[in-house]
C-alpha cells in the first residue's frame, strides 16, 4: 500500500511536470503551428528565477513571478519566431527549428550568466508524512498542488473563455477566424504567452525536485513532447493527460523493471504509440496521409 | 541530345569530381598539418552526413529529426564488424555500416510512414534517442556508456591509413563525392520527382499513383545507407566511438549545416558544412561564447535567409537576370519563374534546357515522336461502378445511396448545387474516403477501401476542385508525374541515369509537351508550376491526370476560372480525348451549365447527397426539381441563384 502510494505521488509530482510542458506545448502549437522544440531551455528559465527568488520571497509569490515572467518572454519569443519568421517567409518547419535555436540561444546565455552549472533551490516545503510504512516528502504533495492548480487554471481559461474558443477558432480555421473579426496576431501571441509561462512554471516547480541545467533540459522537454504527442497535441487537456500517464508508465516500468532501461522503455512506447496511434491516445480524429 | 557523354558529363558526375578535386586540393593546402587535415576531413563527414539530412528534410519535406541514430548506427556497426571479423579488410566493414544503417532506415520509415509535421519529428527522435538508449545499455556488443576505445585502423589495399593524413581525408572525399552523385541522380530521377511532389502535395500525388510510403521508405534507406557512411568514417577518424558522441546537439549541428547552406538544393550541404566547420573553428577559442555565437547565428539564418546561402545566391541570380531580360526585352510581363533545378536535372538526363525546345519544335512540327497515349491496352466495356455509396461526417450525410454507372468513351455531367456531395462523391470514386456504406467498382474489381494511388494505378484518377499541383517542379514535370508509372526502366536503373531510363526520360518529356499542347499550355512548360496563372494551372491538372493514361477521369470543376475562350479549347480537348480510340469515361462537375450542355450527353444530379434525378442531360436541366434546386426552390439556399446565372468558380 505504502509503495503503491509513494508511486503515485512521484508519478503524479513529475508527471505534473511534464504535463506543463505538454500542454504549453499543445497551446502554442495548435494556434501558430510551431512545435516549440526549445521548451526545455524555457524551463531552465523558470528553474533560474525560482533559484534567485526564492531565497527571498514566499515560495507561492516567486512561483507566480515565474509565471509573469513566462509570459513576457512568451511575447518575445512570439515576437521573434512567428512574426518575425514569418516575416521572412521562412516555413512551419523552420519556426520550429528557429524555437529550438532561440532556446539554445536562451540556454547558452544562462551558461554564460552564471556560474553555477546547475540551478537548484530549497525545497517549498520541509518533512515527510509517513503512510503505511512509505516515507513520503511534503514537497511531493506541494508541487502536485502547484502544478494542479495551474493545469486546471489552463484548462478553464483555454477550454472555456471567449480567449480559449477564439484560440481553436484560430486553429481550426485561421481565415473564417480573421473574418470574423478575430485578432488573429492577438490571439496567437496570448497562446504564445500562455504556453512559455506554463514552460516556465515547470521548470521552477521542478527546480526544488530535481537540479535542473542546460544539459538535462533537452530530455526533460522531450519527456514533455512525447506526453502531448500520447495524449494528442491537438488538446491541451489531452496532451496534459498523456504526459501523466507517461508519467506513470515511466514510474512504474523504473521501479519495477528496470532503471537503466528507462530511456529506451519511454522513447519506445512514444514510437509505439505514435505509429499505431497518430491522433494520440484520446484523439478522435483520424489523421489522413493528406 | 545526340551526345550522351557530353550531355552526362555536364551534370552530377562533373561536379562531384570537381567536389573530390577541391577537397583534396584544400588538403595539400593544409598538407604537414594533420589538425587541418583533420579538420578538413571532419568538415568532409558533415557534408555527408548533411547531404543525408537533406535528402530526407530538404528534398522530401520530412520533418525527420533521427538522423544522428543512423550515424551512430553505422559507426558502432562498421566497428563491430572490424573488431569481429578482423580477418576481412576494412572497406567491407564500411560496406556492412552502409547496408546496415540504410536497412535500418528503411525499417524506421514503414512505421512512420504516414506520419507528418511534428508527429513525424517527434517519433524520429524517439528514435535518435532510443538509439542511443540501447548503445547504453547493450554493453557486450557496445560496450556501454564507455564505447568501443579499440576501433580498429582504416586500411585500403593491406595499407593503413591513419586519420588525419592525407589518404584518410581522400578516402572521405571519395564518399563525399559519391553521395554527391547519388543524391543528384537520385533527385534528378523519378524518385526525386515523387519525392518532391509528395512533399508539396501527397493528396495529388496521390491522385497520379505515387505510393507514399514506397517513395518514402527508399528515401529514408537513401539517406540512412549515407548517414551509415558518414558514421564508419567517423569511427575510424576517432579511433574511439561511445553514445554520447550522438546525442540530439549531434542532430542540431547537422540541421543548422542543411539549413545555412539552404535546404533541398545540391549545393546547400556542401556550403553548409564550410560554413559551420568554420564557425566551429572560429569560436574555438571562446569559451562560454561559443555558445552564443552559435545559436544566434543559427536563430538569424533560420528565420533571416529561409532558404540558406543558396537561396539568396539563387535569389539573387535571378533578380540580376530578370532584370537583364527586362532591359532587352523592354517593359513586359516578367517571365514565368524558372525552376533552379531543372537546368542541371535537364542536363543529367540527355535533355539540357535547349533541349526541351528542341523536343518541343519536334512534337509540334513532326508529330512523330509521340506514341498516342490515349490507346490503351486494357480490356474494352469495363464500366465504372459507383454502388449504393454512402457516407457520413459525424452526424451529417453528405452522400446517402449514390449510384452511378460511366462507360469507356463516355462525357458523364454531375451538376448539383453548392454542398450537394459531389467533390465526396468524386473523394470515394478514387479512393480519397472510404464509403460506409456501398462500393466502387472498375469492371468487376472492387475498388473500395483501396489507397487513392492504387485506385489511381488501376484506371481512375481525377483532377481537384481547386488546382493541387507541385509548385516547385515544371509545369511539363507536373505532367511527368503521371507519366512516370509507365517507366520501362526500374527504379535502380532510373537512379543510376542507365540508358534505359534515359530513353524513358526523353519520351516522357515529349510526351508531357504533347500533352500540354493539347490543353493548350505547352508554352509553359518550362515555368514553375506554382508561377503560373490559375487558368493554366487548372489546364495543367487536366493534363497530368490524362497522363496516367486512365480508364476513368473525374475533372473536378477543370473550366473554373477560365476564359470563353480557354474552355472553349478545354471541352474541344476533353471531346479528343473521350472520343479517341477506346478512350477513357469523364466525369464533368460543373456549374457552368453550356460547359456541360456542351461536353455531356447524360448528367446525374445530386442534391442534399443523393441523385435527384439522371438522364439526358437537355431533358434533365429542364426538369422543374433540378430548377428548383439551382433557382432557390422551397429548400435551397438565396446564393445558389447567382450561382446559376454567373457559373462561379467553386461550389
Amino acid at each position: 500500500m505504502g509503495t503503491i502510494i509513494s508511486i503515485l505521488v512521484d508519478a503524479l509530482a513529475f508527471g505534473g511536470v511534464y504535463a506543463l510542458l505538454a500542454m504549453g506545448f499543445s497551446v502554442i502549437l495548435r494556434s501558430s503551428r510551431v512545435a516549440q522544440f526549445g521548451a526545455g531551455y524555457v524551463a531552465l528559465v523558470g528553474g533560474l528565477a525560482l533559484a534567485h527568488l526564492s531565497p527571498g520571497l514566499p515560495e507561492w509569490i516567486s512561483l507566480i513571478l515565474t509565471l509573469v515572467i513566462g509570459a513576457v518572454l512568451g511575447i518575445v519569443l512570439f515576437l521573434a519566431i512567428a512574426k518575425l519568421g514569418a516575416f521572412f517567409g521562412a516555413s512551419e518547419t523552420s519556426l520550429s527549428i528557429a524555437a529550438l535555436a532561440l532556446g539554445l540561444l536562451i540556454g547558452s546565455i544562462i551558461d554564460k550568466a552564471t556560474s553555477a552549472a546547475v540551478q537548484t533551490a530549497p525545497l517549498f516545503v520541509n518533512g515527510y508524512v509517513t503512510i503505511s510504512g512509505a516515507a513520503i516528502e511534503w514537497n511531493s504533495f506541494f508541487t502536485i498542488g502547484a502544478t494542479s492548480v495551474v493545469l486546471i487554471a489552463t484548462y478553464f481559461l483555454v477550454g472555456r473563455t471567449m480567449l480559449g474558443k477564439a484560440m481553436t477558432a484560430v486553429c481550426r480555421a485561421p481565415s473564417v477566424a480573421a473574418a470574423s473579426g478575430l485578432r488573429i496576431d492577438l490571439i496567437v501571441c496570448a497562446s504564445w504567452m500562455i504556453g512559455t509561462a506554463l514552460m516556465t512554471y515547470a521548470g521552477a516547480v521542478l527546480t526544488p525536485m530535481s537540479p535542473i541545467s542546460s544539459d538535462s533540459v533537452l530530455a526533460l522537454a522531450l519527456k514533455g513532447f512525447a506526453g502531448a504527442i500520447i495524449g494528442g497535441v491537438d488538446r491541451p487537456a489531452h496532451a496534459a493527460a498523456g504526459a501523466l500517464l507517461l508519467a506513470l508508465a515511466d514510474t512504474l516500468f523504473v521501479r519495477y523493471v528496470s532503471g537503466g532501461l528507462e530511456d529506451l522503455f519511454v522513447f519506445g512506447l512514444v514510437f509505439v504509440l505514435l505509429t499505431l496511434r497518430p491522433g494520440g491516445l484520446f484523439g478522435s480524429e483520424r489523421i489522413r496521409y493528406a | 541530345m545526340k551526345r550522351p557523354w557530353a550531355s552526362l558529363a555536364r551534370g552530377p558526375v562533373v561536379q562531384s569530381a570537381g567536389l573530390l578535386v577541391g577537397i583534396i586540393i584544400l588538403g595539400q593546402f593544409a598538407s604537414g598539418d594533420p589538425y587541418w587535415v583533420g579538420l578538413i576531413t571532419t568538415g568532409t563527414i558533415l557534408y555527408i552526413l548533411a547531404a543525408s539530412l537533406n535528402l530526407l528534410f530538404g528534398y522530401a519535406g520530412l520533418f525527420a529529426l533521427g538522423q544522428q541514430g543512423l550515424y551512430a548506427v553505422g559507426a558502432y556497426l562498421s566497428v563491430i564488424i572490424g573488431i569481429h571479423l578482423s580477418s576481412l579488410p576494412w572497406i567491407v566493414d564500411v560496406i556492412g555500416a552502409v547496408l546496415g544503417s540504410g536497412l535500418i532506415g528503411f525499417l524506421l520509415a514503414l512505421p512512420t510512414a504516414r506520419l507528418r509535421g511534428e508527429y513525424l519529428a517527434l517519433a524520429t527522435i524517439a528514435f535518435g534517442a532510443g538509439v542511443q538508449a540501447v548503445l547504453t545499455v547493450w554493453i557486450n556488443v557496445t560496450g556501454g556508456p564507455d564505447g568501443l576505445p579499440d576501433v580498429p585502423e582504416a586500411s585500403l589495399f593491406g595499407h593503413a591509413v591513419v586519420p588525419g593524413s592525407q589518404e584518410f581525408l581522400w578516402i572521405t572525399a571519395v564518399g563525399a563525392a559519391l553521395t554527391f552523385l547519388i543524391s543528384a541522380w537520385m533527385i534528378g530521377s523519378r524518385l526525386g520527382r515523387s519525392l518532391r511532389a509528395l512533399r508539396d502535395n501527397p493528396l495529388a500525388s496521390q491522385a497520379v499513383g505515387i505510393n507514399p510510403v514506397v517513395t518514402r521508405s527508399i528515401a529514408f534507406a537513401a539517406a540512412g545507407a549515407m548517414a551509415g557512411l558518414a558514421g564508419a568514417l567517423f569511427a575510424a577518424q576517432q579511433l574511439f566511438i561511445s553514445p554520447d558522441q550522438f546525442d540530439f546537439t549531434l542532430l542540431i549541428g547537422v540541421l543548422v549545416a542543411v539549413l545555412i547552406g539552404g535546404a533541398g538544393r545540391r549545393f546547400g550541404p556542401i556550403i553548409g558544412a564550410i560554413a559551420l566547420t568554420a564557425l566551429q573553428k572560429a569560436t574555438n577559442g571562446l569559451g562560454s561564447m561559443e555558445g552564443v555565437i552559435y545559436a544566434s547565428l543559427l536563430a538569424l539564418v533560420i528565420l533571416g535567409l529561409p532558404g540558406g546561402v543558396s537561396g539568396a545566391g539563387e535569389a539573387l541570380v535571378r533578380r540580376l537576370r530578370s532584370g537583364k531580360a527586362a532591359g532587352i526585352a523592354g517593359a513586359g510581363v516578367a517571365g514565368p519563374v524558372v525552376a533552379p533545378d531543372i537546368a542541371a536535372a535537364n542536363g543529367t538526363v540527355g535533355a539540357a534546357g535547349s533541349g526541351i525546345a528542341v523536343a518541343n519544335g519536334a512534337v509540334v512540327a513532326n508529330g512523330t515522336v509521340v506514341h498516342d497515349t490515349f490507346s490503351h491496352s486494357s480490356p474494352d466495356g469495363r464500366a465504372l461502378t459507383i454502388d449504393n455509396v454512402s457516407v457520413q461526417f459525424g452526424g451529417v450525410k453528405a452522400v446517402s445511396d449514390v449510384s452511378l454507372t460511366v462507360r469507356r468513351g463516355e462525357v458523364v455531367g454531375l451538376i448539383g448545387p453548392n454542398g450537394a456531395g459531389k467533390t465526396t462523391l468524386v473523394n470515394i470514386a478514387t479512393g480519397v474516403l472510404r464509403p460506409s456504406r456501398g462500393e466502387v467498382r472498375l469492371g468487376d474489381e472492387h475498388l473500395t477501401g483501396l489507397s487513392a494511388h492504387v485506385v489511381s494505378r488501376r484506371g481512375v484518377t481525377r483532377t481537384f476542385q481547386h488546382p493541387q499541383l507541385s509548385p516547385a517542379l515544371s509545369v511539363q514535370e507536373n505532367v511527368m508525374l503521371g507519366l512516370d508509372r509507365a517507366s520501362t526502366a526500374t527504379l535502380g536503373e532510373a537512379i543510376l541515369h542507365l540508358p534505359r531510363s534515359r530513353a524513358d526520360e526523353r519520351r516522357f518529356r515529349a510526351e508531357a509537351v504533347s500533352l500540354l499542347e493539347r490543353v493548350g499550355i505547352a508554352h509553359h512548360a518550362n515555368a514553375l508550376a506554382g508561377s503560373v496563372p490559375y487558368g493554366v494551372q487548372r489546364r495543367l491538372e487536366v493534363a497530368r491526370a490524362l497522363a496516367c493514361d486512365p480508364d476513368f477521369i473525374f475533372l473536378d470543376e477543370a473550366g473554373a476560372g477560365l476564359s470563353e475562350e480557354e474552355r472553349a479549347e478545354l471541352i474541344h480537348a476533353i471531346q479528343e480525348v473521350a472520343s479517341s480510340h477506346k478512350g477513357p469515361g469523364i466525369v464533368v462537375i460543373e456549374h457552368n451549365i453550356s460547359f456541360v450542355r456542351q461536353l455531356c450527353a447524360r448528367s446525374v444530379v445530386l442534391v442534399g447527397g443523393s441523385v435527384l434525378t439522371t438522364g439526358e442531360t437537355d431533358t434533365v436541366l429542364r426538369d422543374e426539381r433540378v430548377v428548383d434546386a439551382y433557382l432557390g426552390g422551397p429548400a435551397a439556399a438565396e446564393s445558389d441563384v447567382a450561382e446559376i446565372t454567373a457559373g462561379p468558380s467553386r461550389g
